[in-house]
């Protein structure tokens, strides 16, 4: 809170102050004087429950499979010790990839397989019919033979039909952008939205 | 009229809000409730880490607060600041001890904080897409720090080396990719609201 007098607000609590306080990082002495400051202080409350509010956002959108579209396995083991439901399809090169998005399913998450030796990162690139193309740059591939991609819900709220993507690997460190592999994904059926989670 | 001015103004406000809900002024109640659910709210956050669990908390804070008050427990109203974060820790220490007790009082006192909620920052009118055009705004490096930040609770050394980076660039990418998502949520929400017109 850089010396921030408790109650008489001489200095505003800094943004990167309230971030690192939720992200645990600071010192104990120094939360506690965040915390008794951020009580006295509307000004400064006002910061630490944006702060707050995003944060929870954030965890939202990990649950609901919007953050990111590549997962790490540290990733995707705390969304199922945090209970959520994943439903895991493999993904492979040789043959169309159907799939259905089941009604109790959270977080569609596919493993593709592939030969990924010798690729520190890739860009993901999702290809489909009805909308812009979705680029995922410079996600570091943490193992040689799998990556782990995350699918919302929310991308197939408006399918005309089955929903059908092209997924491109391209070797984010190579200037002629080489595709490493390419997978067709087809989601089949009609994909139920669930309610919005309610928002802070 | 400088920021320190209108936060020791506030820091008043409170004070004399307190005062006033101790005479038993209802309204000065529902604003005590207001002005303190968003603190009680990002206090739970930090501390429990669970969005329902912190309204929860939030509830029977307020609760424990307004009966001190109407019960005259409060002698220095000035000090409601420290009352209530005092009671957040006490309330949390025994939460668990407390889950009869707070449905019981839930039913007691059903304070409707939807308006408090409502003035929460970063609320009112996010909704999922707009949160997933903002994200997706922010580059899959950022994503992914705020991930390991605040979802697999990582500590930053450990995403620095994940990321190939320092532990203050860590920091640094990860209070500005939080401000550029407050930034655009906001934008958004102003861009709906004169759609709206």
């Amino acid at each position: 809170m850089n010396g921030t007098a408790a109650a008489s607000c001489a200095t505003q609590l800094r943004w990167e102050t309230a971030v690192a306080y939720f992200a645990g990082e600071l010192p104990s002495s120094e939360e506690l004087a965040v915390e008794e400051h951020a009580f006295e202080c509307a000004a400064c409350s006002g910061c630490l429950a944006t702060v707050a509010g995003l944060v929870a956002q954030v965890r939202d959108a990990v649950r609901g499979g919007i953050i990111v579209s590549a997962l790490s396995r540290a990733s995707l083991d705390q969304l199922r010790a945090r209970g959520i439901r994943v439903q895991e399809v493999p993904i492979t090169a040789d043959a169309p990839n159907e799939t259905t998005f089941a009604p109790d399913t959270e977080v569609l998450v596919g493993r593709v397989h592939g030969d990924f030796r010798g690729l520190r990162r890739v860009d993901l690139e999702f290809h489909s019919a009805y909308t812009d193309p979705g680029i995922e740059r410079d996600v570091p591939v943490e193992t040689a033979d799998e990556l782990i991609i995350a699918c919302s819900r929310h991308c197939f709220q408006d399918p005309k039909g089955p929903l059908e993507t092209c997924l491109k690997i391209v070797d984010a460190e190579d200037p002629g952008r080489r595709v490493v592999a390419e997978y067709q994904l087809r989601m089949l059926g009609q994909v139920a939205m669930k309610p919005v989670p309610p928002t802070v | 009229v400088t920021r320190a001015a209108v936060a020791e103004r506030r820091t008043d406000d409170d004070a004399a809000l307190a005062r006033r809900a101790a005479r038993g002024d209802a309204e000065a109640e529902g604003e005590l409730c207001r002005a303190f659910a968003p603190r009680i709210w990002a206090w739970g956050m930090r501390h429990l880490g669970d969005r329902q669990e912190a309204w929860d908390l939030v509830q029977e804070v307020l609760v424990v607060t307004i009966e001190a008050l109407r019960e005259r427990r409060l002698e220095r109203p000035e000090q409601i600041g420290s009352f209530v974060l005092g009671t957040c820790r006490l309330v949390t220490s025994d939460r668990r001890r407390t889950d009869e007790r707070r449905r019981a009082l839930r039913e007691r006192f059903p304070l409707d904080l939807a308006e408090g909620r409502a003035l929460a920052p970063g609320s009112a009118t996010a909704d999922f897409r707009r949160m997933f055009d903002c994200l997706r705004a922010l580059p899959y490096a950022a994503r992914r720090i705020l991930v390991m930040t605040f979802f697999e609770e990582a500590p930053a050394d450990r995403i620095a080396a994940e990321a190939g980076t320092t532990v203050g660039n860590v920091r640094v990418i990860r209070h500005r990719a939080l401000a550029q998502l407050r930034a655009c949520l906001e934008d958004c929400a102003a861009g709906a609201g004169e759609d709206g017109k």
